[in-house]
């Protein structure tokens, strides 16, 4: 893909986007379509198989036999895994296992990440291939993609008599899928992995002036990844090269993740770090998966509901109202919100810890975690923002 | 723990003292940690905590015309000032910039309720509600940018 053949480009382009847009023209059907994929994976599995899930054929059984289950309720069977027992949940052997620090306290956890999950987040690029399809700026894949994710390696674990490598999901992608990602990335993924695993300071650092270095002659195009990085990052140059990325480079867009408010509460600054131009958008993820991604212009994501199965736990509120404690998600009421609980090709229905908030269909908000002060802080912060709920 | 044995155990205690420890890897880390709202904050609970204390010594007394003015008005008017300077912070800091509208809003209703005290919520009550109102008429025209 280039510049200089937007007609075939648009056309990969929309190979790739074109199923998410279908899956959100009709949810309900594109959801059935994904249950019936992923039961057909979960079967060759050995907890598949204990659940039945060759039997199952409606959303009804899928339900009663697979249990709502939290990492806790997983963590015995991916340690079984870790160990060697990869029948136990996995139809194929993982690539890599990605670590993510998440609400087990002092304790961190592992996703396991086989090369069909990895295939499938290849549509964390889809809010950038939107933006390309829908504003015809083709040049940004003449451009680079700044680099600035966590490493693919970070230590090992021992599991019984094997050792497993570990690392950060996004540095797993990136290592194995670059090669088909139609925009270069600088620093390559080899380059970040071989500073090393560590998380302090001094190792970020590194990380920032190894991407300083590599992108200052390049033209920036495109940043992805965590948002606090970025902004991190940003702020890193002022201080050590007195530049900021808009003296740099023309960045056109970025699609960035991990906190809620991108598009409300961080938009100022990142367009103050990186140039009036750029283009926000937010894409939903977790070390679980990439869910969702800004379609458009309204400030919110917009779900991969041709490669997940969405449900959300409804809080008590609307469970009064709605007579259910589960719904799917594409039929959540817009106001509200609800614990995310998610299929994906590894885990079935894995309550996440993600509070959502329903917008107008098909858009919807990461709000926070699963605390009860969680829809309290939305609130505040939307006040304090002056966004007072707009889209 | 599990019978897992984790070889980098010095570096995840690193980690957690490490400025970064709510920082994920791909995930939806719910980092939020804004050092200029802590300081803000942080700065209005010790303002406040300085007033009343002087205020109980008897070594902070205000008087404007004939009225005194209560402690409470003075910690409610120098919270709206430090909010003030926190968005002039934010206006001039590229890193810290964020909306400011409903920052500005809050510190108006700190400002009025601090002053309905000294003046009277005859007159301060409207006023509120006048700038109240601007504000939102203002956020309509200039649009999301």
């Amino acid at each position: 893909m280039t510049g200089s053949n937007p007609e075939a480009t648009t056309r990969a382009l929309q190979a790739l986007v074109q199923p998410w847009h279908d899956a959100v023209e009709n949810p309900a059907e594109a959801q059935q379509e994904v249950l019936h994929r992923l039961l057909q994976s979960y079967a060759r599995t050995d907890y598949g198989v204990q659940h039945g899930a060759s039997r199952i054929e409606t959303i009804t059984d899928y339900r009663r036999a697979f249990p709502i289950a939290t990492y806790e309720d997983y963590k015995p069977l991916i340690d079984r895994v870790i160990a060697g027992d990869v029948r136990l949940l996995l139809e194929e052997e993982p690539v890599g296992w990605a670590i993510t620090r998440g609400t087990t306290g002092d304790e961190s956890k592992f996703i396991p990440m086989t090369p069909t999950d990895l295939m499938m987040r290849i549509s964390a690029g889809r809010a950038m291939m939107n933006y390309v399809i829908a504003s015809g700026r083709y040049d940004l894949f003449e451009g680079v993609n700044l680099n600035l994710n966590f490493p693919s390696v970070v230590g090992t674990v021992q599991a019984g008599e094997r050792e497993v490598e570990y690392g950060y999901s996004s540095g797993i992608y990136t290592k194995h899928v670059s090669a088909f990602t139609p925009i270069r990335s600088e620093p390559s993924q080899e380059e970040i992995d071989e500073l090393g695993g560590g998380k302090t300071v001094r190792d970020w650092e590194a990380r920032f002036e190894l991407a300083y270095q590599k992108c200052k002659h390049e033209n920036v195009t495109l940043v992805g990844g965590v948002c606090p990085t970025a902004i991190k990052f940003a702020r890193y140059l002022r201080r050590m090269h007195k530049v900021y990325p808009r003296d740099l480079w023309q960045t056109q867009i970025m699609t960035l993740g991990s906190v809620p408010g991108i598009n409300t509460k961080y938009q100022p600054a990142l367009n103050a770090l990186y140039g009036r131009q750029v283009v926000i958008r937010e894409i939903y993820g977790a070390t679980e998966g990439m869910f969702g991604q800004q379609r458009d212009e309204k400030r919110a994501w917009v779900p991969n509901y041709d490669l997940f199965f969405f449900e959300v736990q409804i809080r008590p509120s609307a469970r009064l109202r709605r007579g259910s404690g589960i719904n799917m998600l594409h039929e959540m009421r817009p106001g509200e919100m609800g614990s995310l609980v998610v299929s994906t090709p590894v885990l079935p229905r894995y309550k996440i810890g993600d509070t959502i908030l329903a917008c107008r269909p098909p858009y919807f908000r990461c709000i926070g975690r699963d605390r009860w002060w969680t829809p309290l802080r939305y609130a505040w912060d939307e006040f304090m923002t002056f966004n007072l709920g707009r889209l | 723990m599990s019978d897992r044995e984790y070889r980098g155990k010095e570096e995840e205690k690193e980690y957690e003292k490490a400025e970064e420890k709510d920082s994920g890897g791909w995930g939806y880390e719910k980092w939020r940690r804004d050092p200029l709202s802590g300081i803000v904050w942080a700065g209005i609970l010790i303002w406040a905590g300085v007033a009343l204390l002087l205020s109980n010594m008897g070594l902070l007394s205000l008087r404007i015309g004939d009225n005194r003015v209560e402690p409470w008005s003075i910690v409610l008017m120098g919270a709206a000032v430090i909010l003030l300077l926190e968005i002039v912070v934010r206006l001039i800091v590229p890193a810290y910039r964020r909306p400011v509208g409903g920052t500005l809003v809050f510190a108006a209703i700190l400002f009025g309720v601090g002053l309905g005290d000294i003046l009277g919520w005859s007159l301060v009550g409207p006023l509120v509600l006048i700038a109240l109102g601007l504000s939102v008429l203002l956020r309509g025209f200039s649009g999301r940018r």
